[in-house]
């Protein structure tokens, strides 16, 4: 079986702190893989690393058979992210927006006017094309989110919690684009915190916790494990314990420091 | 290695964004063009007309008369700049040559005994002394202007005094005045202080965006979480920071066409220079505090810091750098400070150009400081902002 991602010993510090501690798995080809954890757990910081934004500060990574630190750029080509905070610019259109990405990705001109046209139909924003990203609903602006990063066609795509704060109708068209996707033949590492979600999207599901993996398995092999009935957040909350993770530690080492930025003059 | 050409690409293709984003935010625009009209116009109407104290300003002193009464009145001026530290008389052979003079910066005005003044005298008729001044910094017009004035009056009327005293018989204009002072400009038409004002405050807009412009672009995209969006592209890093500062010179380069352009028409500026010339002072003020700008966010470690160290970069050069008062009248310490600091270049040739009319030759030397700063700190600030980002 191939692996699309491999990670070996991945480990991130944030000074004192191990973010992400010596983590080893491997998502094999075509499978949706679902990553899950408490807050702070280490899965954005995880998924960051696997998508070039962060240095490992120990082990190594590998995404599309490339190393994501020396190949940066061929595993940046293969994969579309879809991260918490949106990439799209208000004070532009749909249009303005995936065609700037698209050009950046080095997509040709001719085909990408087509991508374009086809993802804004497939998530039912066609009629919208010319409006102000600003003017959208949150709804509205997570699935343009979630186009943005298909415009260069990926073979690997991640989704960091695609579907938070969504009403049900669209977090189910989410969904069901998710599995569109991945029927397509793209891979797919998914965080959500909704278990009903993971569990009906995923092949198979880690658990990450204080930045280790404690689980990994097919949903229903950790289901068994917990016992009859069981669902995957009794599972969860077996393994990750009872107890609260959002103490402001946790959530300081999400978004690495800041290293430069001021106030802006008129 | 990358090809040169996509980077280059890349990089327009997100100063596109950043222009079109800039573009429809209208209340941001408005205020880029109200900002720098208003502190003109203050500027402008408060700015002092006299000067009051200045130090060993070189002036030139052309004798074109051998006669008699010129050398008299040359010795009254050498004697007078000799007991004062104000001024420094320097010899200039020709008035065309005083004028080339002025124009470079190296004499600040000139004081002018015509070929005719001993014979005038001699023939019981007014003679004429002329002051030659610099239009673009009238601080020390009205400096120069005031001392030799003052001296050539003194002498016209112990002149005038020695006439009666002798009893001779002359026409009474004579006796009232024999020796007139005529005040000439470098160029036609006055300067009035907005001519002065305007080109230090348009420098100073382009210095203080500058400055703040790419690492606030940049950090507000990493609020917004934009920044990824670039970072996950796979173009190069230098084609991020590049974008921005393409922006940033477009939009300065647009907002000071602009302001120009209302200057004119509001507060009556002349502009005298080149339009092209003009706009490459602009664009290399831009790029050398670009890079300084980058290079000060980039080496503080928080916000807080990168504002204390712009804070540190900006106050100077708003009040030293000549945007209000000539350098010539500062201490001289103070003037040793506006040496090293890059926007009293960006301001003399800004002004030079715009008020003097003068061609690049007449700049050459500040736009060799601005090329060499602008290359030196965008050389160190681009790698910089490579390594900040690849965490």
């Amino acid at each position: 079986m191939a692996y699309t991602i491999e990670t070996e010993n991945l480990t991130k510090r944030f000074g004192e702190l191990n973010a992400v501690d010596h983590v080893s798995f491997k998502v094999e080809d075509g499978e949706i893989f679902g990553l899950l954890g408490p807050n702070g757990a280490g899965k954005t910081t995880a998924i960051k690393m696997l998508c070039t934004l962060l240095l490992p500060s120990e082990g190594s990574a590998k995404v599309g058979g490339y190393d994501v630190v020396k190949d940066a750029d061929q595993v940046r080509k293969m994969i579309g992210v879809v991260t918490e905070k949106l990439i799209m610019y208000d004070l532009l259109t749909p249009i303005e927006n995936l065609k700037m990405f698209g050009k950046l990705y080095g997509v040709p001109s001719s085909e990408l006017n087509k991508k374009i046209e086809e993802l804004l139909r497939l998530v039912e924003l066609w009629d919208w094309r010319k409006s102000l990203v600003g003017n959208f609903s949150s709804g509205m602006r997570q699935r343009l989110n979630v186009i943005r990063a298909l415009v260069h066609n990926p073979k690997i795509l991640f989704l960091d919690e695609p579907t938070v704060g969504l009403d049900p109708t669209t977090a189910r068209k989410i969904r069901d684009l998710i599995k569109q996707l991945n029927k397509e033949g793209i891979t797919i590492l998914l965080t959500t915190h909704y278990m009903e979600e993971a569990d009906k999207l995923s092949n198979r599901i880690g658990i990450i916790d204080q930045g280790k993996i404690i689980a990994l398995d097919t949903p229903a092999a950790l289901k068994a494990s917990v016992g009859e009935n069981a669902t995957l957040e009794d599972v969860f909350i077996k393994l990750t314990g009872e107890k609260m993770r959002d103490t402001p530690k946790n959530t300081s080492f999400l978004r690495p420091r800041r290293r430069f930025g001021f106030g802006g003059h008129p | 290695m990358r090809n040169p050409i996509k980077v280059l690409t890349n990089s327009l293709t997100i100063a596109w964004k950043d222009l079109v984003e800039f573009k429809r935010t209208r209340i941001a625009l408005v205020f880029s063009f109200i900002f720098p009209l208003m502190i003109i116009a203050m500027f402008g109407y408060m700015f002092p007309g006299s000067a009051n104290t200045v130090h060993d300003v070189p002036v030139g002193l052309v004798v074109e008369d051998n006669g008699l009464y010129a050398q008299n009145v040359t010795d009254v001026f050498r004697m007078a700049c000799s007991n004062s530290s104000m001024f420094n008389l320097v010899n200039v052979s020709s008035t065309d040559q005083a004028r080339d003079k002025i124009f470079s910066g190296e004499i600040k005005g000139a004081v002018i005994i015509p070929s005719n003044f001993t014979d005038s005298l001699l023939s019981l008729n007014q003679a004429k002394t002329v002051i030659l001044t610099d239009p673009s910094n009238p601080g020390l017009t009205a400096a120069i202007t005031q001392y030799f004035t003052g001296i050539t009056r003194a002498i016209s009327d112990q002149f005038a005094k020695e006439m009666i005293e002798s009893g001779m018989h002359v026409n009474s204009s004579f006796v009232l005045q024999p020796i007139t002072v005529g005040v000439e400009g470098i160029v036609s038409g006055g300067g009035s202080s907005f001519d002065f004002v305007a080109p230090g405050f348009i420098a100073l807009t382009v210095m203080m965006s500058g400055l703040t412009a790419v690492g606030a672009a940049i950090t507000r995209e990493r609020e917004l979480g934009t920044l990824d969006g670039f970072l996950m592209c796979p173009i190069s890093r230098t084609s991020i920071i590049l974008g921005k500062m393409i922006s940033r010179t477009t939009r300065n380069l647009l907002q000071s066409a602009i302001i120009i352009c209302l200057a004119i028409y509001l507060f009556n500026v002349h502009v005298r220079g080149n339009p092209v010339l003009i706009a490459l002072v602009l664009l290399l003020g831009t790029l050398s505090f670009l890079g300084l700008g980058i290079i000060a966010t980039v080496a503080a470690k928080e916000q807080e810091s990168a504002q204390l160290i712009l804070g540190l970069l900006q106050f100077p050069m708003m009040f030293l750098c000549g945007l209000l008062f000539p350098i010539e009248q500062m201490p001289v310490p103070l003037q040793w400070v506006s040496k090293v600091l890059p926007l009293t270049y960006a301001v003399n040739a800004l002004r030079k150009v715009m008020i003097l009319g003068v061609g690049i030759g007449g700049i050459i030397f500040e736009l060799t400081i601005l090329v060499i700063l602008g290359l030196v700190t965008i050389a160190l600030g681009v790698p910089l902002f490579d390594r900040a980002v690849r965490k």
